[in-house]
């Protein structure tokens, strides 16, 4: 063996050693980003970072995929994501509404059943297959590095923006006002009725299905579906609302727009008081941004550890880059119209009591039956 | 003693050496792209707190809702009317 590859060996240290020493120093920064969120805005907003940070973790974790459990199941009848989503849905579910129930200073993700949510989620359900990515997906991809998602991301942030600004206008198409199924049912009415039928829709994927080893493998998906529900107790605990994702993407677009010298002071939406106060305040402030940037960080610190951290760009073609752009527009206007995404009207509605919920999840199901066949169209893989 | 290489094995020893130089170009790429997200990110960050109206951090909330009355509303998706 020559000097010079004795020298190599010497010096060039273990994977697994370089892989230890990137996610030691990344959680380093996460607590130090974690402490200075405490000293600058205050302990509700570091706590609720680390709530962030526990999202992204899982997320990345264990691959727990909104779209791709979904995408699974329609293509190879997969069961396992959407069994996972259903037990945090309904783990989360006979904690929160319980609570919300008793304390009138807990709010649930209950939005109007309206026609925008139908038109909103069949879209964003749609687009989500394109993008590869609901709320949560292209944000903590595109915080990896995923050149795919970074190109999702600015279509999405500025789409969420404008759907917020237009929604007075799809909400005069017709919408009944927030139906929270605990008021019409009382609590175990609706914890009963809604573990019924997420366990009648989980029995009939498991008779239906055709395989479960297309993506996860072993316990940890059901593991993180476990983490997740606590994750999102706490949040409701702290914030006092359900975890929620692109309110806080368009704030961003809100904010960028407004230095850029448009004038949302006539706005519909966001020129109401509480906006307003939003726009002018700092994002650090805002629960949902918080965890965001929150979930960003722990996904990159669950990624680095898994060795995962750089996943391949998932485009070659320009049709797909734009396609890519295209469905960042359309992920993020529609989630507007919809009052929410998997995260804020699917998981967090329905785990909180809320109609509108489901109705997301019946529309933005057959958006999917849609998006994934146009998905394979493009070329795009996975 | 290792059997002598072919015209076949050295192919396909310059395609794997492509195949690896590829990969490595693609995650140089990838770390690039992170990194350069992650420096926006900040800088945004920084620029928006500059920017904002100053924080009075000694005018908190409670470090959690559950118990305590309803501040300020928050905005999320799913409460458009706030």
């Amino acid at each position: 063996m020559s000097a010079v590859s004795i020298t190599g060996l010497l010096s060039a240290p273990p994977v697994a050693t370089r892989g230890t020493r990137a996610v030691g120093g990344l959680v380093v920064a996460a607590a130090l980003a974690c402490l200075a969120v405490t000293w600058l805005v205050g302990l509700r907003q570091g706590l609720l970072f680390l709530v962030g940070i526990g999202y992204g973790a899982v997320l990345a974790g264990v691959s727990f995929g909104f779209t791709t459990g979904w995408r699974v199941w329609i293509r190879e009848r997969d069961p396992t994501g959407l069994l996972a989503q259903f037990l945090a849905i309904a783990l989360a579910m006979v904690v929160s509404i319980p609570l919300i129930a008793s304390h009138a200073e807990l709010s649930g993700a209950v939005a109007p059943v309206a026609v925008s949510v139908v038109i909103g989620a069949f879209v964003f359900g749609l687009a989500m297959q394109i993008a590869d990515g609901c709320g949560s997906g292209t944000l903590y991809k595109a915080g990896l590095g995923n050149g795919f998602s970074l190109a999702v991301l600015p279509g999405f942030i500025f789409g969420s923006f404008y759907g917020a600004a237009h929604l007075d206008r799809w909400l005069a198409l017709g919408a009944l006002p927030p139906i929270a199924l605990q008021d019409h049912l009382g609590t175990a009415g609706a914890i009963l009725l809604q573990l019924a039928v997420l366990g009648a829709l989980a029995a009939w994927l498991w008779r239906r299905r055709r395989t479960t080893q297309t993506r996860w493998r072993g316990k940890a998906v059901y593991l993180g579906a476990v983490l997740l529900a606590v994750f999102a107790v706490l949040n409701l605990v702290i914030a006092g609302q359900p975890w929620g994702i692109v309110y806080g993407l368009g704030l961003w677009g809100a904010k960028i727009a407004a230095a850029l010298g448009m004038d949302l002071a006539s706005n519909a939406f966001w020129g109401r008081a509480a906006q307003q106060a939003h726009i002018h305040a700092s994002v650090l402030t805002d629960v949902t941004s918080i965890t965001n940037f929150g979930l960003l960080a722990g996904a990159m610190i669950a990624a680095t550890g898994r060795g995962n951290a750089c996943p391949p760009p998932e485009a070659q073609r320009a049709s797909q880059w734009i396609a890519a752009i295209v469905a960042g527009v359309a992920l993020g206007y529609s989630s507007r119209l919809a009052f929410g995404c998997n995260v804020g009207a699917y998981f967090s509605g329905i785990s909180t009591g809320s109609l509108h919920g489901w109705i997301w999840f019946a529309a933005a199901f057959a958006g999917s039956l849609v998006g994934v066949r146009l998905r394979a169209h493009l070329g795009l893989k996975g | 003693m290792s059997p002598p290489r072919g015209r076949g094995d050295e192919d396909a020893h310059s395609l794997g050496g492509a195949a690896r130089s590829a990969k490595g170009g693609r995650k140089v790429r990838v770390l690039a792209f992170a990194a350069a997200f992650w420096a926006l990110v900040l800088g945004l960050l920084a620029l928006d707190w500059a920017h904002s109206v100053p924080h009075n951090r000694f005018n908190e909330p409670l470090p959690w809702q559950l118990g305590h009355e309803k501040g300020d509303s928050a905005g999320h998706c799913a409460a458009p009317l706030k």
